[in-house]
């Protein structure tokens, strides 16, 4: 047992089970601010501290992987891996760092929100280490079950609790297909690690391709690719603003580093007639997430159409299936970390302030306050470009 | 007749199709609910079949089934909670009338 490699996953945890104990502790007239601000702190020192458990590039080069695991396999510390979970730390750094006051006035349980977060990005980290169907499936449910009970967490608003019982409904429906995919899999190959699967010959057996599809199929349900994509729309915007960033960023990130994980490492075989499928859905994710996006009057729901733009976006780099198409998807989504933070910050302060996120109350910014106005505008040319300036990355 | 690997695939497999349908035609939150959870409970009887009638040597099949459950349960406890704050905003819980949002 190497408990080092998961010090990141026990650092996060202690996060969470202290925020719970403090709320229970603290006073009830006491703000609850002081814990996100020793969460925040935290964060961001283990985030700075993470840019030493990078292996570095001579090590590799001389032949030793330098990979770290923990129990059997089962969980790989790798360079992949670290990079996604700096990001996951940043985006929810990022999300309480704007979500303090916002919190303080719409919430009436703000203590939960904070150990709930930080499970939610628990479960986001053992995702994006996940090297066995187990892990990656307890991580999935431990990131998507928190976010069922935050995004319903505006007990005085209707539109928050019917979002949260249709993400319910179509989160389990997909993670029922997802399961059914791995049992499969399992049937048919007699393991669950990707390193074992990837050597095995009977994962074309016809068990096994119909599991690896129906494990596909839940994955593009938890992305939001588009002909799954009906849920997002009305989830990011019932949803608490600070958390339909968090779905935006954390959420979609972390299921594109698993999925990357299980297309190149578990089914690289069936993954190469799964690339023109995934080339498909991308350009009708790209097309279509942008054209709804314009008759939205929500900029809510208009964000929720573009996220699944930047989903097709993301693919496009998976299906080059190379190095350098990793680097881009990985770029990509350290981009989007940053240009969606800007987006959700300026929206959660006008819905604080006016009450709603529809193009009426946005109307009007640029007079009663045109520095955020200008920010705002800016953003959205930045979430425009930014495809375009990966793509050129890559 | 000896019930062997083809008869527990093909009763998951039969659970699986009522639980989707379940959830695609009723109009409940909770017969919803009890949907999803038929589907999730096949899936424990398709590993713990692999698991016994395929030549593996550990216990993995039985491992996953144990952590289904666990997740289903939490699962629909969630949902049950959910169910209850709509019926609390909207004194019914079908979910034709959640349609606050469109577009």
């Amino acid at each position: 047992m190497n408990f080092g490699a998961i010090s990141t996953e026990i650092f996060i945890l202690v996060l969470g089970l202290f925020a719970i104990v403090m709320d229970l502790i603290l006073p009830k007239e006491e703000s609850r601010k002081s814990i996100g601000g020793v969460l925040i702190f935290g964060l961001t020192a283990w985030a700075a501290y993470m840019f030493t458990m990078y292996v570095p590039q001579a090590i590799i080069a001389g032949g030793e992987s330098g990979t770290r695991y923990f129990s059997d396999m089962m969980y790989v510390v790798d360079n992949y891996a670290i990079f996604f979970k700096q990001l996951f730390i940043v985006a929810t750094v990022f999300t309480m760092l704007f979500s303090v006051d916002y919190m303080q006035t719409v919430l009436r349980y703000k203590g939960e929100f904070y150990a709930l977060l930080m499970m939610a990005l628990l479960g986001m980290c053992v995702l994006a280490s996940a090297n066995d169907f187990l892990t990656a499936f307890i991580g999935l449910e431990l990131m998507t079950i928190s976010f069922y009970i935050l995004v319903g967490a505006r007990i005085s608003s209707k539109n928050s609790s019917e979002a949260a019982v249709k993400y319910l409904i179509v989160g389990s429906v997909s993670t029922a297909i997802m399961l059914y995919g791995i049992s499969l899999v399992y049937g048919a190959t007699g393991s669950v690690q990707f390193y074992d699967m990837l050597r095995n010959p009977y994962l074309f057996s016809a068990t096994g391709l119909a599991g690896a599809t129906m494990v596909m199929i839940g994955f593009f349900f938890k992305l939001s690719v588009i002909p799954f994509h009906m849920w997002a729309p009305d989830v990011y915007q019932g949803a608490p603003t600070p958390i339909t960033a968090m779905l935006a960023m954390g959420s979609k990130a972390a299921g594109i580093a698993v999925l990357m994980r299980v297309l190149y490492v578990a089914f690289p075989l069936i993954g190469f007639y799964w690339l023109p499928i995934l080339a498909v859905l991308s350009a009708i994710c790209m097309i279509g997430g942008n054209i709804m996006a314009i008759r939205q009057r929500d900029v809510k729901r208009m964000l929720a159409y573009s996220s699944i733009a930047q989903a097709g976006y993301m693919m496009v780099g998976i299906v080059s299936a190379d190095f350098a198409g990793m680097k881009a998807v990985m770029f990509y989504g350290m981009l989007y970390v940053f240009a969606n933070v800007g987006a959700f910050t300026a929206l959660s302060l006008v819905e604080q302030h006016r009450g709603g996120s529809d193009y009426r109350d946005i109307a009007g910014l640029a007079k009663t306050a045109p520095i955020m106005a200008a920010h705002d505008f800016r953003i959205l040319l930045f979430a425009g470009s930014q495809g375009y300036v990966s793509g050129r990355g890559q | 007749m000896t019930i062997g690997l083809n008869h527990c695939l093909l009763l998951s497999a039969a659970l699986f199709a009522i639980g989707l349908y379940g959830v695609l035609s009723k109009r409940n939150i909770i017969a919803v609910l009890m949907g999803v959870e038929l589907m999730l409970n096949a899936v424990n009887i398709n590993f713990v079949a692999f698991n016994r009638f395929t030549p593996v040597s550990d216990l993995t099949g039985q491992l996953m089934a144990v952590f289904a459950i666990t997740v289903g349960v939490a699962e629909v406890a969630i949902g049950v909670a959910l169910a209850y704050r709509i019926y609390n905003d909207r004194q019914t819980i079908n979910v034709d009338e959640l349609d606050n949002m469109k577009g």
